[in-house]
């Protein structure tokens, strides 16, 4: 506790919350579950937090708590009153929330739009003090994800503090008209992918509903892809067979011909990526020399018979 | 001539510079002209002129990309951003709401230029047309007789001027200049309808080729970017055609070709804006640098069935080269490819003879 902050009981009557202009944590669904559970069985184990006004206390921390206290029925509850108010309490509210919780990304965007409002500074004044207490690099552009974050709907939110929606989505999504964002992340929302794999299936089908000049929303409609019924794997291929038909046809071709034509034990012919520069890859695996040399000798003699022939047609 | 821009914005410290002034007695009262002090912001948009001071280098070498047959090329950028809205610049993507930048302590770029011609030992190429067009401001500029008294005597430097626009009437009237090459983007007339808005039309492009080989010039000419969509195949041969209908192939100093391309938050960024244009969607796929291009195969027939126009017309001795493009894909689709950096500067800039690429 700092300076002329005190502990009181308070009536839970006189406590006012808004959320809108002090909370930013947003804990998981599970996170909030365990919080009710334990203060059903321990009651408040950490004071809340709230600043006089008029005749009762708006809170700063604690809004959830209260809530579930008085849905307990609780009448009281402990407070810890402070007087403090503008950048010196928002860097105590940053302390104390680091203190208790990590944070996660939505908690970040939340409480950088929250003490922006409340105190007036810039984002770009937050950059070198504050930013880095929240866990961002000192530059502006790295609270673009959490702004992002911050700003969805609430089901979403939820995704993305409980782990279920990858950092990659503001970098991929965070361009995007808010009903396009918004219906990449319900329709990906019900599997939990990778960053990676979430930003290749929302680039694939805004490429191809781009192309057809639809809303992303729409075309996942039109295609039957909103209700994909198989496993994220298959939906890539399906995706990846209408964006990139001609790349798809060929490696289709190529994992037929390269399975057709006779190469030996311990050998393998690969294709780079997108058969980029007209090469492919022979990998010969050998645990000696002689080993090598014979299966070497063997790739040799199929080439030299014309048995890889039909390889030619993805070479340069 | 009517300018296209809408307001001059001159800082206050090139107020007094020789550029300043000459520019400011050529725009005479058209438009209105603003004097910015120390420290206020500088001016935003592509319909303003902003006359500053370049704190940095004018002269850069071109960056090409990883892996790339490098170009030798030599960037002099007396400007920075392009009157023109073309739908695929990198400009667009850069630097959307820079002014049109115009530098004005050019004897800063006379020094380093001075500097570089004693370091260069062989053949250079030098353009002006990364950063902006070389002669969509000329009338105003005159930055193109700027540099071709610059280069004069030094026979070995070979200046590009590339432009999309049909604004040669400022190089054309001190004459010919054998190391001064103008050269031209080109793309079929529907593409440029749609896609390069504010810029000259084919016709009025291959018209001032025209006049500038009749007065002596050499002409070059730029497919890039190249888009493979719906019939490319015969709007391209229609425009291969109109080329040597209008100039003799012995007067093209050398043609390049090169696909669409363009870094992948391109489409993170425009992709919304860019709905039902299907050519930011065709089959383009990350490359070894990151950016996106056509498939490869899609990439290396557009370059044979080019190169095989071109060459119908042109016999085999045209100087023909890719930008920004493997070594791998130089030989898959031309059939040869120089082995060593800065080959292509040489074989460029070396004068017109015999076979070629």
């Amino acid at each position: 506790m700092v300076g002329t902050d005190r502990i009181e009981t308070v009536e839970l009557s006189r406590l006012r919350a808004e959320p809108d202009r002090y909370s930013f944590s947003w804990p998981s669904a599970d996170e909030r579950a365990r919080l009710e559970q334990s203060l059903a069985r321990a009651g408040v184990l950490r004071p809340l937090w709230a600043r006089p006004e008029g005749d009762g206390f708006v809170v700063l921390a604690g809004a959830r708590r209260a809530a579930a206290l008085r849905a307990q029925g609780a009448a009281v509850a402990p407070v810890r009153v402070t007087e403090v108010r503008g950048p010196a309490l928002w860097d105590r509210l940053l302390d104390d929330h680091t203190d208790h919780r990590p944070w996660n990304a939505v908690e970040v965007g939340l409480y950088l739009v929250r003490r922006q409002a409340d105190t007036g500074e810039p984002l770009e004044a937050l950059t070198k003090g504050v930013f880095p207490r929240l866990g961002l690099a000192p530059r502006i552009g790295a609270a673009a994800g959490p702004l992002w974050f911050a700003a969805l709907p609430p089901r979403h939110r939820d995704a993305a503090a409980g782990g279920r929606l990858p950092v990659a989505a503001a970098r991929v999504l965070g361009d995007l008209p808010e009903a396009e964002a918004v219906a990449i992340l319900d329709w990906l929302g019900r599997w939990r992918l990778g960053g990676n794999r979430f930003a290749e299936l929302a680039r694939l089908a805004l490429e191809c509903a781009w192309r057809r000049g639809r809303d992303v929303g729409a075309w996942l409609r039109d295609e039957g892809l909103d209700r994909w019924a198989g496993d994220p794997q298959a939906l890539r291929q399906e995706l990846r067979r209408r964006r990139y038909p001609t790349l798809v046809g060929w490696e289709g071709r190529f994992a037929r011909v390269s399975a057709e034509i006779p190469v030996p034990e311990g050998v393998r012919v690969e294709a780079p990526q997108h058969f980029e520069g007209g090469r492919l890859r022979c990998v010969v695996t050998f645990g000696s020399l002689a080993e090598l040399k014979g299966r070497l000798d063997r790739v040799y003699r199929a080439v030299e018979e014309g048995a890889w022939a039909p390889l030619a047609e993805f070479l340069g | 001539m009517r300018p296209p821009f809408a307001r001059v914005v001159v800082d206050r410290e090139v107020a007094d510079l020789r550029f300043t002034r000459e520019f400011l007695d050529r725009v005479g009262s058209a438009v209105p002209v603003e004097i910015l002090g120390p420290g206020a912001p500088p001016p935003r948009g592509r319909t303003t002129v902003h006359l500053t001071r370049e704190p940095g280098r004018f002269l850069k070498p071109c960056p090409c990309s990883p892996g790339v047959v490098r170009c030798g090329y030599w960037v002099l950028s007396p400007a920075f951003q392009c009157p023109f809205a073309c739908a695929y610049c990198f400009l667009r993507f850069y630097a959307p709401d820079e002014p049109l930048t115009l530098y004005a302590n050019l004897a800063d770029a006379e020094a380093e230029l001075r500097d570089a011609l004693a370091r260069w030992p062989g053949p250079v190429r030098l353009g002006t047309g990364e950063f902006a067009d070389s002669l969509a401001l000329d009338p105003w500029t005159r930055h193109a007789r700027w540099l071709r008294n610059l280069v004069a005597l030094h026979p070995r430097v070979l200046l590009e001027l590339k432009t999309k626009s049909d604004r040669i009437e400022g190089v054309l009237e001190d004459g010919p200049a054998p190391n001064v090459v103008l050269a031209w983007s080109v793309n079929p007339p529907s593409r440029i309808r749609t896609d390069e808005p504010g810029t000259a039309p084919l016709e009025r492009r291959l018209a001032a080729a025209a006049e500038a080989v009749r007065v002596g010039f050499r002409v070059a000419f730029h497919f890039d970017p190249v888009i493979l969509e719906g019939g490319w195949r015969a709007a391209y041969a229609g425009v291969v055609e109109a080329i040597f209908d209008a100039v003799p192939p012995e007067r093209v100093a050398w043609i390049s070709l090169g696909t669409l391309r363009f870094p992948r938050r391109f489409l993170e960024r425009w992709g919304p804006a860019l709905r039902g244009r299907t050519a930011f969607f065709g089959e383009q796929v990350a490359g070894e640098d990151g950016k996106l291009r056509y498939f490869w195969p899609l990439r290396r027939d557009a370059y044979r069935f080019l190169a095989g126009q071109i060459r119908r017309r042109t016999g085999p001795g045209l100087r023909l080269y890719l930008c920004m493009e493997t070594p791998a894909m130089w030989q898959a689709a031309l059939g040869c490819g120089p082995e060593l950096e800065g080959d292509v500067e040489r074989w460029l800039a070396v004068p017109f003879r015999g076979a070629g690429c």
